[in-house]
């Protein structure tokens, strides 16, 4: 397609890389600010957050009063997020309120499970949701179809709690082909067939509820390629079927495809509160909700602006591979 | 294709045994539901059954009694009447005979591992722990100088004996020879000081600050006005001698209390900063202690690893290998891992007894808590002045049905909250205030109560018998003839709302609380904190404000003296002015119920539900 386009084309995509990411200091900085607010709004106080109204009452007004003030939730609101913004620019994403550990080596240790759990649900909806949402399209109102059709409804419908609930109860309670939750066998040596059956139950879970939105995309996109003009000129010239779908609509197909996987990028880092906790996955999810529940701050924050973070990037690269793989799509 | 197995696979079951599938499927997703609203992780505040209410408050017991100003000795509590008298501590013993008597009884034999459900920890660290079921095992870890046994009693731990001044200001505690940090560094006098200042320092911010500056000189030292406190002596090695600003009966509870206070070593943590003890890496991994068990490994979010202290003098070695404490956020994570055989023990809810009673590798016990579930009321509030209105909410509840329904049976209903320990009993005479609907319409006609006047119940969600408890009292109250407007809030706005938003002029901002709590069968006197005028929140659990200049006289009476007899009558007389008056609507006394396999051998329920590896160096494994 000649040299000339292509540098062109990186010309345009470092300036546009750079443009978005201007934009998005701004938007980032709304984010944390609003962050911010909304969660010192919560009602409660972080230092009474984890005790007990017995206990509170033991430990009096004064012990309150020096946990606040050692903590420096004394301080105006604007000032406190003047400090915390400080810190982050400086890389420092500050120390739980709750556990006092800090809050990047929080993170680090939680990532691990979250991203284990969260791309093998991915890989595994992918693997499910390509072929059969193809196949379904191609035999568009057949009994396959249909069948397709009532499990991505039924899976998008069912909660994922209960579909968890009820895989423990049987495969792991009545079965007992899998342990019910955790990430290993506790007071074992780690090994890779014990992670992997401890991993099946939480990613098929998550897998399928996955897929079944994705089916439903990949379908209807392979339906709106089928009729498309190139396709029947394809068929036209005397192509084998074999070739004009896997050469020519399917390509064109699974675009959309792109978005709906990088958009669902940082919902893989963020981790799954639900399923996190009743396959008792020690990930970012589990985080979240007790630094919710503790009104833990900056916490809260740090997961929030890593989320917010990757929310932008992930369109970023949506927007960049889209363009990449679609000709249509210019960068303006 | 594997999807449409999988529904098969579902289907044959549900068909084969519809009735467990439902019955499992309904105990998960009641928790499922929660844990989607962020149910549980936080210590619930209303906790019927006891596992994080009764782990907390027994302070009461020490701080109120040692407000009594008496010149004899108030032994107002079991072990104070040994106390009293030098004493050499029964378990205590020569270190050498106990071991040689403790060997040949041993059950089971060296060796194994013990999983047990625990909860997220928000520190490992002695000092800071908040929970039950942190400071159990944290107490195995550490030792202390002593510990509370399963009848709510202070044991020696880590001493020899302990002596008090007849008045008992002046407590001396030696500490049994030879005892060893697990790096071989010895553990004396200085050790125990050591743990004492950085308790009592106020920038430390301990939760054991409060409950020692009863120790002459501890307030001022915390404050940094004197380098040493002077109530505290080494006199040798061994010995540590405490003097008190006031006498206390109680002070032997008061250090064994949150599961004992733990010794620290000095030799690793001096050059730690008071501000900077919580931040350190110790925090997470507490190493090297002096209990039976020590410090393994730590896996955020996953477990806490303990292993046998090979080093350990203070008594007979530990028989496991291991116990391994399970982070598990989610109760019915932890049944189903019970059930499976993936952990050993665990505190389970009321509901799931009978069905675990049936589960042939498990044995269950129940006990009752020291705890008591109520509604506390705003006693500030204008329309719970007349206590007619008070005594009708009593009768409004049918509390029987409740405790035979709900609970399934495993609870006491209680009409006061003086329900111990043995020598005091129930107390007579008082109104049993049986399921009166007639009788509660007729106590609030005379009270002239407005059918209009709405009153609002502030709980918790997320605990299964109180979700399942308060739409049957708004139903019973509606009978009775109050409008009952059920308020849900999360823990730490119940907790602001309750507590530490009053001031001692005013009560909180909430009409009916949901509470439970307290170690109210370890002494009567713990009823102090939650009914004394000088307990009014947010310094004490005197909730709703209620003051009484009579039941104050008596409870002071009652510090006053150690003749159980005479204290007896005091807190009968007392017990029947607050069934009387009804500061609170009592509801029951919920029992612990524990849930074990059957190849953990040893196990004896603990005082406090929570404290499960109090005796985990007795603990063995079959096979």
């Amino acid at each position: 397609m000649g040299l000339l386009l292509s540098v062109r084309t990186e010309y345009a995509v470092g300036q546009y890389l750079l443009r978005r990411l201007a934009i998005s200091i701004p938007v980032l900085i709304g984010i944390t600010l609003a962050t911010y607010v909304i969660v010192n709004l919560a009602p409660g106080d972080p230092v009474t957050a984890l005790i007990s109204p017995e206990a509170a009452s033991s430990l009096g007004p004064d012990w309150v009063a020096g946990q606040r003030e050692a903590l420096g939730l004394n301080k105006p609101l604007p000032v406190r997020y003047a400090l915390w913004l400080k810190e982050v620019v400086r890389g420092n994403l500050g120390f739980s309120l709750q556990d006092r550990q800090p809050i990047g080596k929080k993170i680090a240790e939680r990532i691990g499970p979250t991203f284990r759990l969260m791309f093998t649900a991915l890989a595994l909806a992918i693997l499910i949701a390509v072929p059969v949402g193809i196949l379904s399209a191609l035999r568009q109102y057949s009994a396959l179809d249909y069948a397709v059709t009532i499990f991505a409804f039924t899976a998008i419908a069912v909660p994922g709690f209960f579909l968890a609930l009820a895989a423990i109860y049987v495969f792991s309670l009545k079965l007992g082909w899998f342990p019910t939750s955790g990430m290993n066998t506790v007071g074992k040596p780690e090994t890779l067939g014990d992670s992997l059956r401890h991993l099946v139950m939480p990613a098929t879970v998550l897998g399928l509820a996955e897929a079944a939105p994705l089916i439903r995309y990949i379908r209807s996109s392979m339906l709106e390629v089928k009729r498309q003009e190139y396709v029947t000129v394809a068929r036209a010239k005397g192509l084998r079927e074999s070739a004009v779908i896997g050469r020519h609509a399917l390509r064109n197909a699974l675009i959309p495809l792109v978005t709906v996987v990088a958009l669902s990028l940082p919902r893989l880092l963020g981790g799954t509160v639900i399923i996190e906790k009743l396959f008792a996955w020690p990930g970012m999810g589990t985080l979240a909700i007790t630094a919710v529940q503790g009104r833990d701050y900056p916490v809260i924050m740090a997961i929030n602006l890593i989320t917010a973070v990757l929310i932008v990037l992930s369109n970023l690269l949506a927007d960049l591979v889209y363009a990449a793989i679609d000709p249509r799509i210019k960068y303006t | 294709m594997r999807d449409s197995d999988d529904r098969t696979t579902v289907q044959d079951t549900r068909g084969m045994r519809r009735r467990h599938f439902l019955a499992g499927a309904a105990t998960v997703a009641g928790g499922a539901i929660l844990a989607a609203c962020g149910g549980d992780t936080v210590p619930t505040a209303t906790t019927a059954a006891s596992s994080a209410g009764a782990t907390k408050p027994a302070a009461s017991a020490a701080t109120t009694a040692s407000t009594a100003s008496t010149t004899t000795a108030p032994t107002t509590a079991p072990a104070a009447a040994s106390a009293a008298a030098p004493t050499t501590a029964p378990a205590a013993g020569a270190a050498s005979s106990v071991v040689a008597s403790a060997a040949p009884a041993a059950s089971g034999a060296t060796g194994g591992q013990i999983s047990i459900y625990w909860t997220k920890p928000s520190t490992i660290h002695p000092l800071f722990s908040t929970a039950g079921i942190e400071q159990g095992v944290e107490r195995q870890m550490f030792g202390a100088l002593m510990r509370m046994n399963d009848k709510l009693e202070p044991v020696p731990d880590l001493i020899e004996k302990y002596d008090s001044s007849a008045d008992a200001k002046v407590w001396t505690f030696t500490l049994k020879k030879g005892l060893k940090f697990s790096d071989g560094m010895p553990l004396t006098a200085k050790d125990v000081v050591f743990t004492f200042e950085r308790a009592i320092d106020k920038r430390t911010g301990s939760y054991w600050r409060s409950r020692l500056l009863i120790i002459d000189g501890a307030a001022d030292f915390g404050d940094q006005k004197t380098d040493k406190i002077k109530g505290i002596e080494m006199p040798d090695d061994l010995t540590v001698k405490m003097t008190l600003t006031t006498a206390d009966g109680v002070w032997l509870q008061t250090i064994s209390d949150f599961a004992g206070l733990c010794i620290l070593p000095m030799h690793i943590l001096k050059d730690t900063a008071p501000d900077q003890m919580q931040k350190a890496p110790f925090s997470f991994a507490p190493t090297p202690t002096a209990g039976a068990f020590i410090y393994s490994d730590w896996k955020a979010d996953q477990y806490l690893e303990i292993k046998r202290n090979e080093t350990y003098t203070a008594g007979p070695k530990a028989k496991l290998d291991k116990i391994f404490c399970k982070v598990l956020t989610q109760q019915d994570v932890g049944i189903a891992q019970l059930e499976k055989g993936e952990i050993d023990l665990m505190v389970v809810p009321v509901t799931e007894a009978d069905r675990l009673r049936k589960n042939a590798t498990l044995t269950v016990t129940s006990t009752p808590a020291p705890s008591v579930s109520f509604l506390a009321l705003n006693i500030d509030r204008p329309f719970f002045k007349d206590k007619r209105v008070r005594q009708a909410m009593m009768y409004a509840i049918d509390r029987e049905s409740i405790v035979k329904e709900i609970l399934k049976g495993e609870a006491t209903v209680v009409n006061s909250t003086i329900i111990g320990p043995e020598w005091m009993g129930t107390p007579d005479g008082l109104q049993a205030y049986k399921y009166d609907t007639s009788k509660a319409k007729q106590l609030l006609k005379d009270a002239n109560w407005s059918a209009s006047q709405k009153v609002a119940l502030m709980y918790t969600p997320g605990d299964k018998i109180n979700d399942a408890l308060v739409p049957i009292l708004q139903q019973q109250f509606k009978d009775a003839g109050i409008a009952l407007d059920l308020f849900t809030v999360d823990s730490p706005e119940y907790n602001r709302r309750a507590v530490t938003g009053a001031t001692p002029q005013a009560a909180g901002d909430f009409d009916i609380a949901l509470v439970g709590g307290g170690v109210f069968r370890q002494d009567p006197n713990v009823s102090a904190k939650y009914f004394e005028t000088v307990s009014f929140t947010p310094a004490g659990a005197n909730y709703g404000h209620y003051t009484n200049p009579m039941v104050d006289d008596l409870f002071k009476q009652g510090r006053s003296t150690t003749d159980k007899a005479m204290r007896k009558q005091i807190y009968t007389k007392l017990a029947q002015i607050i069934n009387d008056e009804v500061p609170w609507i009592y509801l029951w006394s919920p029992n612990s119920i524990h849930a074990y396999n059957k190849r953990l051998v040893g196990f004896k329920p603990p005082s406090y539900a929570t404290h499960l590896v109090w005796n985990a160096e007795e603990w063995s494994v079959t096979k």
